[in-house]
Order: structure tokens, then sequence, then C-alpha cells
């Protein structure tokens, strides 16, 4: 991780939300992911970007910060931590860690799609990022498990690498760390949803070949220096659940443990398909079929395809909620890039109910100083859409609201739009300076320079150093 | 807006002076950082006030609510006359260094209560992990400015680029543009200037003042000879006023020139890295109170040292750079009229010079071997287990960590006192390296151009820093047209110079631990137990008569080793030494040496011969039982003691108790003395002498 890695807004959501492990004693603490969620919904409405809060003009604007209820001396310590920020993330590059935020794309798209507004602010990680959007089997099960139970899980990842299905999987003893080695030795893909200790963990042996080899990346919304905490690592098993595509349960206790309650909440949201090992080990694996888990019977030695028995059944409720990765349009189609724009930050509230959780309080401040506020889903009313511009699909009985990517471009005739797209197809031939950029776009250099600043903010383009020119993001491998 | 007006009151306050004003450059810098939180690289001579420049503005941050600001510099504590200016601006200053840990408790809790304004660490503590996440992490939200000092020091390009500066660098590179940044230095070419620039990142001005230093007056003599140097330095030191600074290149020169000069009569003390940190300190502050006339020291007396009042800065040696040299001789005169600053230029330096530019980054084979340990380690590895995985010195583990772990995207890391292989891929950027041995050697080229200069040597100077606005200084031996200190020496100090230099002995310690794990047969032979080895198993300090190959006995070491007898003229001068300059060789009743079956009677043969001229009984007492591999090519404790166990035996019939001089060859790592030290205690003898004739150990 260089700074050239890090984007504006990234830096800036790290300064407001991020931890670098001094925060005990601080005066203010950062903001939880509901806090910044209402920020940035702020900061949207005066159409300023996260990054802007650096610049005179953000701060100009945070005068204002009460509106949404927040105090604008914690904003501006937050904001001021920089030093802090840079000795931490010098520190993590030495490990080979990066940090993503929301509006990045690199940032996993099923992690928005399910989560919404609850989705973490910043995902922290090491390995290769584009393996973040590849979905796959979650395999889930204890720590405790009993050798057969680790030999099948070998042998269904193992199965998962050689039909070419990612594995997703806790990063934690037992069951999780089967499943990373079976999909690793057979050569396949894996991504594992870290709890605590991030650093140290991509400097673990097992782990490193699959890291340097680009098969593994490790992701963790989490402080990366963090140590284990009950409440992180039953707060990350929804991570696990949203970044893939199903759920497979090997063993679970009943009514009890964080396999069951992971499950469970995954149930209630609806957010994959779950399948439940059948028959299993687990006192709890029949009470989660009849929660809603769906029987999984596949023999160790059994010649079906995975993919095959993933495509049939209920699992097909859930193929609207699956937009295929690959048709994921260039970023610089145009309803993709504007979607994008706002998507970054967080969209405008949508009435839909999420109605089967709670709301639970808000986290007060210095509640638990140790550990991230663990994110809950239904802590709001308003849940969002992904981006305004988009009709939202709702066939199945899973609330999948992902935009279809050829929907209408809707009615906000957005200039910008046709800007990003016609200087993609520009910057294909090559890099160019600002006044070339205007000049071979007909536009005024004032505009041309608000734009590029707007798309570079976005990821779209990146700046270019001595001389100062504009060229495609790398991001932008879907080009 | 803080306008100048409001800055110049400041000003004033800091310097007592209700007349002061800003001297050119002050003003700007303070507005950049604190008006628009920029960044500023500030390349001014020592003295021109840098920090005002960050007193005013660290002053103005705090009114404005802003935090605390860090310096990071090799200076271990303000000076006194900066103490004063931050109490005027009621400035607290705090400094956390290696020497105040116990105060580190209440220096966090004033941090924590936002009372201090000012808190000054050095480059080192910022590159310890333990420090930094257990210490600075926790109060690093609150810093509102960074002050980088010496700032040269971060660029590739620097003479004296350090790793520790490497690392500030990566995280300036990392800092959000609303820190402001003061990096400050006096002597930076312009390829430093921008390359340093780059590190900050955005929005740097960029400030150049006159490097012209009024007050030295510069010479230059070629003198070949050392004895010649060493003469004139016996003989012009106790003519100079004050107190002052001599140079040398290497540790053990500055050790043989310290004890020259006290044996002329001169307070001097050697000064190097071997020499630990509180003794180093009271070093500094006996030659700051001028209770020594001088101290003699290598590059490690670096820039944390200051003395306004230094007289001279004599060089016995060339140092590599023109920006190194312009360093270490600005030292002198920085506020005292006159001071002098003589260049002595050897037949050694271009030797010691090219050594240091070979030594300056470890082979591949090195780094790889030390990878590929990392690799296979199932849960990190101490520097310890890393000795036993790879056949290397401990001193050249760390170094190579040292240099790996600052790399941009870096291979290891150090997670809890262990190392860890990362996921980053690792290739030796050769480029670099080979890049930075040319730059070194055109640096060396130029220095060479400073011997032979016939302009201004002041000048030089500056135009070699790329300052081109200075004219002749008119009081260097150029301009002059005449030595400014005599160049004649006193032929008998010359004499006397030369025979101290055929006395070039040196003290020869013995290990103090051993490494049980690797001498597993001694071990169950006699039971030997412990980390360290037992005082009545241990031998004495002894001496050892030369340095392998250095002129006069260590050239004829070296001849007699190649021609398979050792010279009777060595017999004479070892017996010269025992009698005269080793009071407890008196003691020994009897000598005993090392065997060798690659050589079986080389060593025997002299220690024969010493034996009759000392007329005491030569015992063969000790055998070789196996053969080894050469001692030399065991890099590191845990290798060579290994390559030994059960290697030697003790014949008990041949021992007498009383104590015997044990003497070898030539001697490196100390292994071999001190397992046969053992072995003779082992079996009852009273006292163990060790002796050899030469050493290779590197220094």
């Amino acid at each position: 991780m260089n700074q050239q890695d890090l984007s504006g807004d990234t830096e800036a959501v790290l300064l407001l939300c991020g931890r670098f492990g001094g925060e005990k004693q601080d005066a203010y603490q950062p903001l939880t992911p509901r806090e910044y969620g209402e920020l940035a919904k702020w900061l949207i409405g005066l159409n300023l970007r996260p990054s802007d809060l650096i610049t005179d003009a953000g701060r100009d604007a945070l005068a204002n910060v009460q509106e949404v209820r927040m105090e604008r001396k914690r904003i501006e310590f937050l904001l001021g931590r920089g030093t802090a920020m840079a000795l931490a993330l010098e520190r993590w590059a030495r490990g080979g860690l990066w940090v993503i935020s929301r509006g990045d794309a690199d940032f996993p798209r099923r992690l928005r799609r399910h989560l919404r507004h609850a989705t973490p602010p910043l995902l922290y990680g090491a390995g290769n990022k584009s393996l973040l959007n590849l979905g796959g089997l979650a395999i889930i099960g204890s720590r405790d498990a009993t050798e057969a139970a680790l030999e099948y899980t070998r042998s269904v990842a193992a199965r998962c690498a050689n039909e070419g299905l990612a594995v997703v999987s806790g990063g934690a003893r037992g069951v999780d760390a089967a499943a990373m080695q079976g999909a690793t030795e057979a050569g396949g893909h894996c991504i594992g949803v870290l709890a605590s200790d991030l650093l140290k963990a991509s400097v673990n042996r097992q782990n490193r070949i699959g890291l340097q080899e680009g098969r593994l990346v490790l992701v963790s919304p989490f402080f990366p220096e963090a140590g284990f905490n009950a409440g992180n690592a039953m707060g990350r098993n929804r991570y696990i659940y949203t970044l893939a595509d199903q759920a497979l349960v090997i063993d679970s206790a009943l009514r009890s443990g964080g396999t069951w309650e992971g499950a469970i909440e995954n149930l209630k949201h609806r957010w994959v398909p779950l399948y439940v090992r059948s028959p299993g080990e687990g006192p709890g694996n029949a009470a989660l079929i009849a929660e809603g888990g769906l029987p999984f019977k596949l023999m160790a030695d059994s010649a079906e395809k995975l993919a095959e028995l993933f495509n049939t059944g209920v699992a097909e409720e859930f193929a609207s909620s699956d937009t295929p990765v690959e048709m994921q349009p260039s970023l610089f189609h145009s309803e993709a890039a504007t979607a994008r724009l706002a998507e970054s930050i967080v969209s405008e509230p949508v009435p839909e109910q999420i109605d089967d959780v709670p709301p639970a309080p808000n986290a007060k401040i210095g509640d638990s100083p140790d550990t991230e506020p663990a994110v809950t889903a239904g802590e709001s009313s308003a849940s969002e859409s992904s981006a305004p511009l988009v009709s939202v699909v709702t066939t199945s009985p899973f609330k999948a609201t992902e935009q279809s990517a050829t929907a209408g471009t809707g009615d906000v005739l957005d200039m910008f739009v046709d800007f990003s797209a016609k200087l993609g197809s520009l910057l294909r031939e090559g890099a160019l300076s600002e006044e070339e950029i205007a000049a071979r776009l007909c536009i005024e250099k004032g505009q041309a320079k608000v734009w590029l600043k707007r798309a570079g903010d976005a990821g779209l383009v990146e700046k270019q150093k001595r001389p100062v020119r504009y060229g495609l993001g790398r991001q932008n491998s879907l080009c | 807006m803080v306008s100048r007006a409001e800055a110049q009151v400041l000003l004033r306050a800091a310097m007592g002076s209700s007349e002061a004003d800003f001297r050119s450059g002050q003003w700007e810098a303070i507005d950049h950082i604190v008006n628009q939180r920029g960044k500023v690289l500030c390349i001014q001579r020592t003295g021109w006030g840098k920090s005002m420049v960050y007193f005013v503005a660290a002053k103005l941050m705090r009114a404005r609510g802003h935090g605390v600001t860090l310096i990071v510099s090799p200076l271990l504590a303000l000076m006194r006359n900066q103490i004063e200016a931050a109490n005027r601006l009621q400035l607290n200053a705090l400094t956390i260094n290696s020497t105040n840990t116990n105060e580190w408790d209440a220096v966090r809790r004033t941090l924590l209560a936002d009372g201090a304004d000012l808190l000054l660490i050095s480059p080192e503590r910022l590159a310890n992990d333990e420090f930094v996440t257990g210490l600075l992490q926790p109060i690093a939200a609150r810093i509102g400015m960074l002050v980088i000092d010496e700032a040269h020091c971060i660029s590739d390009w620097g003479h004296d680029f350090r790793p520790d500066y490497r690392r500030i660098g990566q995280v300036l590179e990392r800092l959000p543009n609303n820190i402001a940044v003061l990096a400050t230095t006096a002597t930076a070419n312009r390829r430093v200037e921008q390359d340093v620039g780059a590190q900050l990142g955005g929005n740097v001005q960029i400030q150049r003042g006159p490097l012209m230093r009024g007050s030295l007056a510069l010479q230059v003599m070629q003198m070949p000879s050392p004895a010649d140097r060493l003469a004139w330095l016996a003989d012009r030191i106790p003519e100079l006023p004050g107190s002052g600074i001599v140079y040398a290149l290497t540790t053990r020169d500055a050790e043989r020139i310290a004890a020259w000069l006290r044996q002329n009569g001169i307070n001097a003390h050697a000064y190097h890295s071997d020499i630990d940190s509180p003794e180093r300190e009271r070093l500094e502050q006996a030659l700051s109170a001028n209770q020594l006339k001088c101290l003699v020291a290598t590059n490690a007396l670096g820039m944390g040292y200051d003395k306004p009042d230094l007289t001279f800065v004599i060089h016995f040696q060339t140092p590599g750079n023109v920006v190194a040299y312009y360093q270490q001789v600005g030292r002198a005169g920085r506020s005292i009229p006159l001071a002098y600053g003589v260049l002595l230029s050897g037949k050694e330096d271009n030797d010691i010079n090219e050594f240091f530019r070979d030594a300056a980054f470890p082979p591949e084979w090195q780094v790889e071997s030390i990878l590929r340990a990392l690799d296979d380690a199932e849960d990190g590895m101490k520097v310890r287990d890393l000795e036993r995985a790879v056949n290397l010195r401990s001193s050249q583990i760390e170094k190579v960590l040292k240099l790996l772990v600052v790399e941009p995207r870096s291979p290891v890391v150090r997670i809890d006192g262990k190392w860890f292989r990362t996921p980053n891929a690792f290739v030796m950027d050769r480029e670099r390296i080979a890049h930075l041995t040319r730059q070194r050697e055109l640096e060396w080229g130029q220095m060479q151009e400073y011997i032979s200069n016939r302009r201004c040597s002041m000048q030089f100077l500056a135009n070699a820093l790329d300052d081109i606005t200075s004219g002749p200084c008119g009081r260097c031996a150029v301009c002059l047209q005449q030595p400014v200190l005599p160049v004649e020496t006193d032929p008998s100090t010359v004499i006397e110079a030369r025979r101290f230099i055929r006395h070039s002995e040196m003290p020869l310690q013995l290990k103090k631990q051993w490494e049980l794990s690797a001498l597993k047969q001694y071990t169950s032979l006699f039971g030997w137990r412990g980390l360290n080895i037992p005082q009545n198993l241990r031998g004495q300090d002894g001496r050892v008569l030369s340095r392998w190959g250095e002129p006069v006995w260590g050239a004829l070491v070296a001849q007699g080793k190649a021609a398979g007898r050792f010279d009777d003229q060595l017999v004479s001068a070892t017996v010269d030494l025992l009698r005269h300059r080793w009071p407890e060789a008196a003691r020994a009743a009897w000598v005993a040496c090392i065997p060798s079956l690659r050589h079986p009677e080389l060593v025997p043969d002299f220690a024969r011969r010493l034996a009759d001229a000392l007329g005491i009984p030569f015992r063969d007492a000790i055998q070789k039982t196996r053969e080894t591999e050469q001692q030399k090519q065991m890099e590191n404790r845990y290798h060579q003691c290994h390559n030994l166990d059960g290697a030697f035996s003790v014949d008990v019939d041949l021992c007498y108790s009383d104590p015997v001089l044990l003497v070898d060859d030539v001697v490196d790592s100390t292994w071999t003395l001190t397992l046969t030290s053992a072995l003779l205690r082992q079996v009852g003898v009273s006292a163990v002498l060790p002796f050899a004739l030469a050493t290779t150990t590197a220094k």
C-alpha cells in the first residue's frame, strides 16, 4: 500500500472512522458506521465528497454539521488525526495491508448490496483485492469440529476449487482453517474474513503462499491490530455470508454459539441460500433446516457438481439478486459511472422496511473503547438503494435490490455522466493533460478541471505527476 | 490568517529583543505553515534560525487550537539557547529518548492532557515499532505539525542516507494535506532538495540560503604517512586555543589516535559506535564543558552534537564526500569569530572509503538466505533463531533486516519481537544499489578535487552544495596563499610516532557467554551448564600483537603464514610487548599453543621459540582430535561453537597448574581461544593468558 493506493475518499473515511491504536485515550471516538452513514448523506446533500473535508471548502461546511446531530469539534479532531493515520498506514503497509472504502471500485459489491447502509465504511485487507467480488461458497462451522467434519470440509472446499468456485471462510481454527486449506491446496481461490489480528494473519505461513500467488484475500472491517474479541467474531459472520453466493454449515450447536447465530441471522435477512450438512454431527443441523436451511446431502465421493446442486431448487429464488460479475459494464458506461459516484458514499434512503430485526440502541461513545462497534443491520428504519438512478428489482422473496446493469438512465441529466463516458474512450489511447482533454472534448478548461477532479475522486481517472496528466484509473480493469 | 506583525511580536518575545526582525525567509516559512497548513523545506546554514520558525509557528498553531508539534531530530534535547527561547514563548517542550525512559510516563500524561507544545524525539525512536505503537500512537492524533530536522537524510541521494530516515519518508508520504510539515537541513544539494521535496508531497515551499561559514579558516595538507600525521597532531593541538574534534574513518584509528595524543600529554578521548550511549553522552558533555581538549571521533559523533564554541575540527583521514565533510567541519566556530578546519589527507584514505562503499549494501546471497529461512519458519524467528539457520554474524543479519524493513513494500516485518516474512514479493534492487555506489564514487572524486583545489576552499564547498551565490572567503589557506596553521612537525615527534605505530597491539577479550546448544560433546563430557561461562573456566584478558596485514607486524604475520615460518622479529616484538606493556604476562610459567592439522608446525614452532626467549617451558598440551572447517568461514556464534565441538582435547599429564601463556597465530571470533582456555581450566590450570599474533576482525 502506498499513498497512491489510498483514494482521497478512503483517506478521509479512514480519518473519520478508522482506529490506529491510540483511541482509548482520545477525547473523541471515531465515527461508527451508522454515524458515518449519516454524515455521508449530509455531505451528499451539500454536493460534497468525503475527500473535500480535507480542503477549505469542506472545513467551512462543517460549521453546520450539527444539522446531523454531530459535534463539529469531534469531526475536526478526527480529521486532524493525520499523523496517527500515517504512522499506522506505514506500519500496515509493511505487512502488505491495504485499505478500501465504500467508494472504491474494489469494494465488494455483494456487501453493499446485502448490507446497504450497514455496509462497513472501511475494509482492511491483504492479498488480491479482485477476489472480493468472486462470490462462491461460504463454509461455516465451529472451531472445535470433529476430525470427520474437518475432512468433509476439506473435501467440499477442494471440490469448490476444482469447479472454479471460490471459498469464503472465517479465518479461525477448525472448520474455517480446513476450508481455507482445502481450497488453497487444490489451487482454488479463497476469501478469509477475519475478526482480529489481520496484520499477524497476513504474515502467517499458512496464508502467505496463497497471498503471494494471488489466490487468497484476507479482509476485515476491524482495526488490523485488534486482538480477539467475541463481539467482533460474531460481527464478522454477516460479512462471510454476504461475500458469498451461498453458504454451507458443516455443523452447528443447537440454538447457541456463533455458527447458529450467524446462520439464523442469514436466514432472517435472506442474504444467501443456507445449506446445512445432512446428516451432520451438529446437534443444531436439523433445527437449522427446520428454520429454513436446505439439506446438503452431498457425499464426499459423489460425482454431482456443486454448481448444478446450487443451481437447482430454492437456489433459483436468488437468481435475480445475483447479477453476474461479468455483466458489470465498463466503469465508463454512463449509468454505472453515475451509480458509482452516488453509491460510493451513501445514497438516498428508499422507503423499504427491514422489519425483522428490532432497532438496536445507538452505540454510545466509550461503550467499548477496545472494539469496533458492531454493525447492526436493522438499526435504522430506512435502508437505501445502491443508486438513485436505478429501478429497484424485487422479484424474489429475498429482498434483492441490485440494480439491473442495463436499467434505464432515469430522469437526471447529469452532464458529467456524458463527460466521463467520453473521457473513458479518450484516455484509452493514453494519458492526457487537462488542456488536451478540454480541447479534445471541446469544453472550457475550468469545466474540465472540475469534472476531472470529480472523476479522479471517483477513481475513474488517475492523476499522474510531472507532468500532470490524467490516465485511466488503475481500478478500471473492467474496461 | 496570521499577519506578519502578529508573528513578529512572538519572534521578539522569543528572542528577548524588542528590535528583532525576521531573517529573510523566516516569515515566509511561518506564513506557509500556519496560514496554508503547507509544507516547507528549509535549506539554511546552522545558526540561521530554523528553530525560530518552528517555535513561532508552534505557538501560533497552539493559539488556534492545534495539537503538539512533533520534532524529529538527532539532537537528544534542545540546546540551551533554544530552551530559553521556548521558555520566553511559554512553550512547554518535552523530550522522549532512550536515556529518559523513567520520564516517559509523565511525558505521556502531559501529552494526553494536551499540556505539551513541543515533543522532541529521535529518528531511531520513530523507527522503533514498540515505541510507535506503545507511546507515540496514543498521542499521535493530537499532532498538529511535524518538524523533520536534518531532512537531507531522507533522500536516497543524501550522503548519509539512513534506514531510520527512510521510514520517516514513508510516513511523510502518507500524511494527508492538512498536516503542516517543516523539513530543515543545512546540507542539501539540488538533487537532495528535489528528492526530499518530492517525498513531502504537494504544496512544498523550498527555501535556500547561502551556506558560507564566516568564522571557519580552512586548510588542506597531503601527508601520506600516518606517522607524519600523528606527529603533526601532537605538535599542533596543544598550541590551539579551546577544544575540538579530530575525525578518523575507523573505530580502531580513533582509539589509536586518542591513545597517541594521551601519550603526548593531550587530554583526548576516543568516541565511536562501540562505546555505549551513556558513556558517549558523558564524553560529549566533557567536551562541551572544555574538560577534554579533544574527542577523537568517527562519524558516530554525528548531527546531534552541537558545541557553539568548538575551536578546531581536524580530519586525520579524508571523509567520503563533500556533504559529510561540510557537516563535520561545520561544527567548528558556530558562535565564535575564528575556528580552524584542517583536512589531512593520507595514503590509506582511498582504500578505506572503497571498503565502505563496497560494504554499504549486504550481498544478495545474504539477503536471500535470510528470506529463505524466514519463509520456512512456522511462526516467525528471532535474530538468535536466524543465526542458527543461516551462517551469518548477528550484526550482518540485523543489517540486512534493517535495510529490508524500510523498503516500501517490505519483505519482512517485526511483530512482538519476532521477524516474519510478509507476502510482499522481493527482488533486490540491483539497479538502485549500482546507482548509489556510482553516486558515491562520484562524490569521492569530488572530495579528491577539494584536496587538489586551487581556488577558495570554502567557496569550493559551498559550490559543491549548489550554493552558487558565495564568493572567496578570504580566510582559508588558498585565499591567504599561506598556511593557516604551521605545516611543520618536529622530527623527534615523527620518530616517536613511528615507534608508536610499531607498538600497535590491542587488548584481547575472550567470550563471556557460550552457546551450549552447539557444544553438545563438551557439555556431556564436562557437564557444562548455564548461559555464562563460569569464572573458573574463563581465560584472562590477553593481547593481540597486530592487525592482519597492517604495516610492520601485521604484514610480517601475513608473510610468515604464507612462508610457513614466523620471522624472529615477531618473537622479539612479542617478548617486548610481554615484558613492557602487559604486566600480568609476568605470571606465565609455561607456554601452550593452539594446534592445527593443516599447518602442524607453524604455531608450535613459534611458541617454542617464544618460550625459549622467555626462559619458560613449552608444552604441547592441546591436541586437535579432528579436522574442522576453517573457523573464519563460520559467521556466527552458533556455527563457530558447533564447528569446534569436541575438536580439541587437553593432555592433563603435560599441563602445569601454574598460569599458562596460550598462543595462537591469527584470531577472529576468539571462540578457539575461549574454548581451549576452558579446557585448560577444566583440567586444573590456574590461569590462562591468551595471546595472538594478529587479528582479522573488522573495525
